[in-house]
């Protein structure tokens, strides 16, 4: 397989790292729909790390 | 320069061994007790809900919607009627249960701060609805080694430290993801590869994708150990300023009506509310003033605090200033830490992410204990040998 560029081996943790910021953020600042947003941003790298660190196998 | 002649750059070999030898000690030393930490930490994130099951929280009994609260003074009146001879340092207020009042005292005003005992009041009867407790059951045990391991200050101090090694670890340990990751697709874990191989898969996945929760936690997690410094800090330098015209004065001789304080702090501070007062003589106060600490009504100015100074005896107000960026941080450090301002959904999330750092922590454990074992060439010289191939 060819190398990856950095951009590629970071571009899904960065956008993960803007969800989370999103998601720690939002939630300061009200209740309701605030909090939601807040636990799509969060729940994102959770649900993320469970996909693929104990979900269906990828073809491989 | 392209970022691909910046990844040769950034990723020599050398550079790649001495990021590694870094991630490497930093997380042998903080490992255990970052363990420790997020172990006693997943009963904390639950405190509330586990003290209404074992029957510690107090609520206030149910009346009539309206029912008006009695005066501030006669609950204090009513907890010291209880507790003879003691001394008021605190009276706090819960945002969450309105119907009561927490009225905090000790034998002499110059007892330590951990000395506090705290009674539960109704605000509406002046009833009291729990007796003062010496600390101690499961939660205390759980707080008390996740916040200081029974070590006050200094325990809080080494906890801190080894907060600031775990986040070193986490920065070099992104730094050590890319060469891990130039050959992979992001989420490749090898399961049918040697279990070393699919644990180092895990762990780096799990590692980079909670990175910046786990960054933020260890960070704001740091700040709170420093709490009593900041807090000592902001004593000598905005509260002395604020009450500076009383220096040298006798302490207060009698003192005035709480309710009349609170109400020119109300004044003082419009459209917020009391979240505690620390009475004369506290280490939040002086020896002359009511400190009575406002705070607002969203999730954020709830947890931020404004200080009233409220001379005790003639019950003017003395002073008012917002607090300064350093106390402000530790305020706001405080939530982000415990995960407990986006109800109960984000304390799932929390316990979740609590536990794939567990994982992550384990498994670096178990790399490290793989690797010293030989079972295989070192994980370095996989990286080495990559970035050898790329240089040449």
């Amino acid at each position: 397989m060819r190398q990856l560029t950095l951009r590629q081996i970071f571009a899904v943790p960065l956008m993960l790292a803007v969800l989370i910021a999103i998601g720690l953020v939002t939630a300061l600042v009200g209740d309701g729909i605030w909090d939601a947003v807040s636990w799509i941003g969060l729940g994102a790298p959770a649900a993320v790390s469970l996909w693929y660190g104990w979900g269906p196998q990828p073809p491989t | 320069m392209t970022l691909q002649e910046t990844n040769h750059r950034l990723l020599s070999a050398r550079a790649i061994r001495g990021w590694y030898v870094v991630h490497k000690w930093t997380s042998l030393i903080c490992t255990v007790f970052l363990l420790l930490l997020c172990i006693t930490g997943l009963p904390l994130i639950f405190h509330h809900e586990i003290e209404e099951l074992t029957g510690e929280a107090v609520e206030a009994p149910e009346m009539p919607a309206g029912t008006p609260n009695t005066s501030v003074d006669r609950v204090v009146e009513s907890a010291l009627a209880k507790r003879p001879g003691r001394v008021v340092r605190f009276v706090s207020w819960d945002k969450d249960h309105p119907g009561i009042v927490f009225v905090g005292d000790v034998a002499s005003l110059d007892a330590p701060p951990d000395a506090t005992r705290f009674q539960v009041l109704d605000a509406r009867t002046a009833e009291i609805l729990q007796e003062a407790e010496e600390p101690g059951g499961f939660m205390y045990v759980m707080l008390t080694l996740h916040v200081d391991l029974f070590a006050g200050l200094p325990g809080k101090l080494f906890l801190g430290f080894m907060g600031l090694l775990f986040l070193t670890a986490v920065v070099s340990g992104v730094v050590l993801y890319a060469p891990f990751m130039r050959r992979l697709p992001f989420g490749t874990v090898r399961r049918e590869r040697s279990a070393r191989t699919k644990w180092l898969d895990l762990h780096n996945l799990l590692g980079v994708v909670t990175l910046l929760w786990v960054f933020v936690v260890g960070a704001t997690g740091v700040i709170n150990t420093w709490a009593e410094i900041v807090l000592g800090v902001w004593r000598n330098d905005q509260l002395a300023e604020m009450t500076s015209p009383y220096a040298g004065k006798p302490p207060v001789q009698a003192l005035g009506s709480l309710d009349r304080a609170l109400a020119v702090a109300g004044e003082a501070a419009p459209g917020m509310k009391p979240a505690f007062v620390a009475y004369p003589g506290s280490m939040f106060s002086s020896p002359q003033h009511y400190a009575v600490f406002m705070h607002g009504k969203t999730p954020l100015t709830a947890r931020l605090l404004k200080p009233v100074l409220v001379d005790a005896e003639a019950l003017t107000l003395t002073a008012t200033a917002d607090m300064p960026w350093y106390v402000t941080a530790l305020l706001i450090s405080q939530p982000l830490h415990f995960g407990d301002y986006g109800g109960m959904p984000m304390k799932i999330i929390w316990t979740v992410l609590d536990i794939l750092t567990i994982v992550v922590l384990g498994s670096g454990l178990y790399l490290w204990v793989a690797r010293r074992k030989g079972a295989a060439a070192p994980l370095t010289e996989t990286a080495d040998a990559e970035a050898r191939e790329q240089a040449a």
